[in-house]
């Protein structure tokens, strides 16, 4: 395909970087907010807006042009622990949604960094310690030694959350694309 | 038997004795104890005394009950019981309870005292919730929904099937072992797809189902497997314990691993 068509195809796909990430939190909403623990102050729904935010920044650094296409990646292996390396400049809430994707077997308790009083912010310090450890070492670090058993527990994860049916997103692409190629 | 139960069946089969064949270990010499409060007048029961770790019998194992992948009759080679003076007993003097690591007599006439027998070492179970009380190695077979599609032309329907292979090892090599033998082992095969016209190969009390046949589905064809890829897991929220106060926290999760795959076949109903 002409380089000036790709380009112009790849204009059309950034357009719809919302769309696309919408995409995304539709499935965090259904596949993992749903099974959240309403009452628990490190819940997956407060990293929502960080999350939709990492998803957006990945898609837009990961759109680029490839002989005859465009490749099209989201998320980031490193920050989210999908593999061996973690970044270790991740967040709290990229531990914990990376976590839940690749699923843990066992009954655990979340440890953040507000109980740690470690660094916060773009500095992750989260950890998960299985319960009976946790209660343990509750008195001692003066933790609450009733917080509950974290209710990504004993959850298998979701190997293909990166996979979204591309179908509607690609029809909007498609008109994106026709209509700056008849300018 | 549903079609879906009848694949998952298939596929562990496969797994069973075509891939994990090559963690079958053999547990030597190992002494019988006679269980009074399981036997009855006609039936004399001796649990196998294993010391090894995992345990031989935890969920997901037992005791080999086939020579190979294909065979219909009970294992010949796989156990061997001795008596008090060494000498082996005749397979057909027992019956074995290959789930629980049993070997029961008819009478007591004759006294075992030790038993050989080969062993599942990878536990191989569905259950992700149960993980735990298998103990490491085990690989979860997790196959999820699916849909059936019409051909466009004629009859016939193609089933596929998202599938993954959860692994849980013991350290770093038994692990990138387990992910390679599993991933030659499934990529771009064909599984027979069993009918299971007369059940599984164990009956509900672990002892070898008789009626046993090994009869692919009519009119379908084989589970092909595509699409297969590796991926090494590390829960980010495990990987930071600081190590000065703790133990490492979590050994079932420490060496994990997952092979995700399209599992697919054709049916002509």
């Amino acid at each position: 395909m002409d380089y000036k068509l790709l380009l112009l195809l790849k204009r059309a796909i950034e357009k719809e970087i919302d769309l696309i990430t919408d995409n995304f939190m539709n499935k965090f909403d259904e596949e993992i907010v749903a099974y959240e623990d309403e009452d628990d102050p490190a819940r997956p729904s407060l990293c929502r807006d960080e999350f939709r935010q990492f998803i957006k920044e990945t898609l837009r650094e990961n759109i680029h042009i490839v002989p005859n296409g465009i490749e099209i990646g989201v998320g980031d292996k490193q920050k989210l622990g999908l593999g061996e390396k973690l970044d270790e400049e991740t967040t709290d809430c990229l531990r914990i949604i990376g976590t839940i994707l690749q699923g843990i077997n066992g009954e655990y308790v979340l440890v953040t960094s507000e109980m740690t009083g470690g660094p916060e912010g773009r500095f992750g310090g989260a950890f998960l310690m299985p319960v009976e450890e946790y209660r343990r070492e509750a008195p001692i670090k003066g933790w609450d030694i009733n917080r509950p058993i974290w209710q990504f527990s004993n959850f298998k994860g979701i190997p293909d959350f990166f996979k979204i049916d591309m179908q509607k997103i690609m029809d909007k692409i498609v008109k994106n694309f026709m209509e700056m190629v008849a300018k | 038997m549903e079609a879906f139960r009848k694949e998952d069946l298939s596929l562990h089969h496969y797994l069973r004795f075509n891939v994990l064949n090559k963690y079958i270990e053999t547990d030597h010499d190992v002494a019988l104890e006679y269980l009074d409060d399981l036997s009855t007048s006609g039936s004399y029961v001796y649990q196998a005394l294993s010391t090894r770790e995992p345990s031989p019998i935890s969920l997901g194992r037992g005791w080999v009950y086939l020579d190979a992948y294909s065979d219909v009759v009970e294992q010949t080679t796989r156990v061997s019981v001795y008596d008090l003076g060494g000498a082996a007993i005749s397979g057909s003097d027992y019956m074995i309870d290959y789930i629980d690591g049993r070997v029961i007599f008819a009478t007591q006439a004759i006294i075992p005292n030790k038993v050989t027998y080969d062993y599942f070492y990878v536990a191989l179970v569905n259950d992700w919730e149960v993980v735990e009380t298998s103990g490491v190695p085990v690989v979860v077979v997790d196959l999820e929904s699916f849909r059936k599609v019409g051909f466009q032309l004629g009859g016939g329907k193609l089933i596929p099937r998202r599938g993954h292979l959860h692994i849980f090892a013991t350290d770093r090599a038994e692990r990138d072992d387990l992910i390679e033998l599993l991933y030659d082992g499934i990529n771009e095969k064909c599984v027979s797809n069993q009918d299971w016209p007369k059940g599984t190969m164990l009956d509900w009390d672990g002892t070898f189902n008789v009626d046993y046949e090994f009869k692919k589905m009519e009119h379908a064809s084989c589970l092909h497997i595509e699409n297969v890829t590796a991926n090494i897991l590390s829960p980010p929220l495990l990987t930071r314990v600081p190590r000065t106060d703790y133990r490492m926290l979590s050994d079932l999760n420490r060496y994990r691993a997952r092979l995700d795959f399209d599992m697919f076949y054709w049916r002509e109903y």
